[in-house]
């Protein structure tokens, strides 16, 4: 015949405990693009491949030059082998994908470049409406 | 003599406690890269979460692996689990892209494609 008052204290203490001001987490998914094969994400699939009315969009990201101190440059972008902005980026993905064709982008950040950026680039590409969205790696 | 209901809510705060803190455990604290607004966190079971520190360790299921042991795990977990395998990366933002590459370089050698990265919601 435990008190009410003794119940409410234990379980107040125990979420007071493992209650953890944590911010809450968002996942995007990925997929992968090896160089000198297909993409990991058909491996599983037919071998036949789907013809693309566009080609692969490459967009590489290089490390702003004279990169070595703690407040770091932006990258340098190259779509396809031309130099662009964020916002020229932004523009002409927005442009590929009203015209209705999903070509696979492919996101290939060089040695120096962070994480946080490359997600930064994935997430102009998803904002822009295109769905295949791959990083790449290069083959071993 | 101890009452029934002591012993009922001892087990309760047991399976509470660790259930919370095997939670925690693969969920190192770091500092993710933003994005914008995504689907939220699934709770998947059975999904390997695979943490990158800003010190670029690589850390799986509570202890750190090198590049070999990794592989290795990876390729267990295709076997284990087949079509089904998914690889859950919690990166630090600051990490360099060329620690996360063996990572899913290993991942799609090993054959899983359902690869996720975590973000945190821009503010």
């Amino acid at each position: 015949m435990t008190a009410m008052i003794d119940v409410v204290f234990l379980l107040l203490v125990f979420f007071l405990w493992t209650s953890s001001f944590e911010k809450p987490e968002n996942e995007i998914t990925s997929a992968v693009a090896m160089s000198g094969g297909g993409t990991a994400s058909d491996s599983s699939q037919s071998p036949a491949p789907v013809p693309q009315p566009f080609d692969d969009l490459i967009i590489t990201l290089s490390p702003a030059a004279g990169d070595s101190s703690p407040s770091r440059l932006p990258p340098q972008l190259r779509l396809n082998d031309q130099p662009v902005t964020q916002e020229t980026l932004r523009t002409r993905l927005q442009q590929i994908a009203t015209l209705g064709v999903q070509p696979p982008v492919v996101i290939t950040p060089l040695p120096g470049v962070t994480i946080g950026e490359a997600i930064k680039i994935h997430d102009i590409a998803k904002l822009a409406g295109l769905t295949q969205i791959l990083m790449a790696v290069s083959e071993d | 003599m101890t009452p029934m209901i002591d012993v009922v809510f001892l087990l309760i705060i047991f399976f509470l406690v660790s259930s919370h803190l095997a939670k925690r455990e693969s969920k190192l604290p770091l500092q993710l890269p933003t994005a914008s607004r995504q689907p939220t966190a699934k709770l998947i079971v059975g999904r390997l979460v695979i943490n990158v520190a800003a010190d670029d360790s690589v850390t799986v299921g509570g202890s750190v692996v090198n590049r070999d042991q990794l592989a290795t795990v990876l390729r267990v977990h295709a076997a284990e689990k087949g079509a089904d395998a998914a690889v859950h990366i919690r990166s630090d933002s600051s990490v360099d892209y060329a620690i996360a590459e063996p990572l899913l370089r290993a991942a799609a050698q090993a054959g899983i494609s359902n690869i996720t990265f975590a973000v945190q919601e821009q503010r």
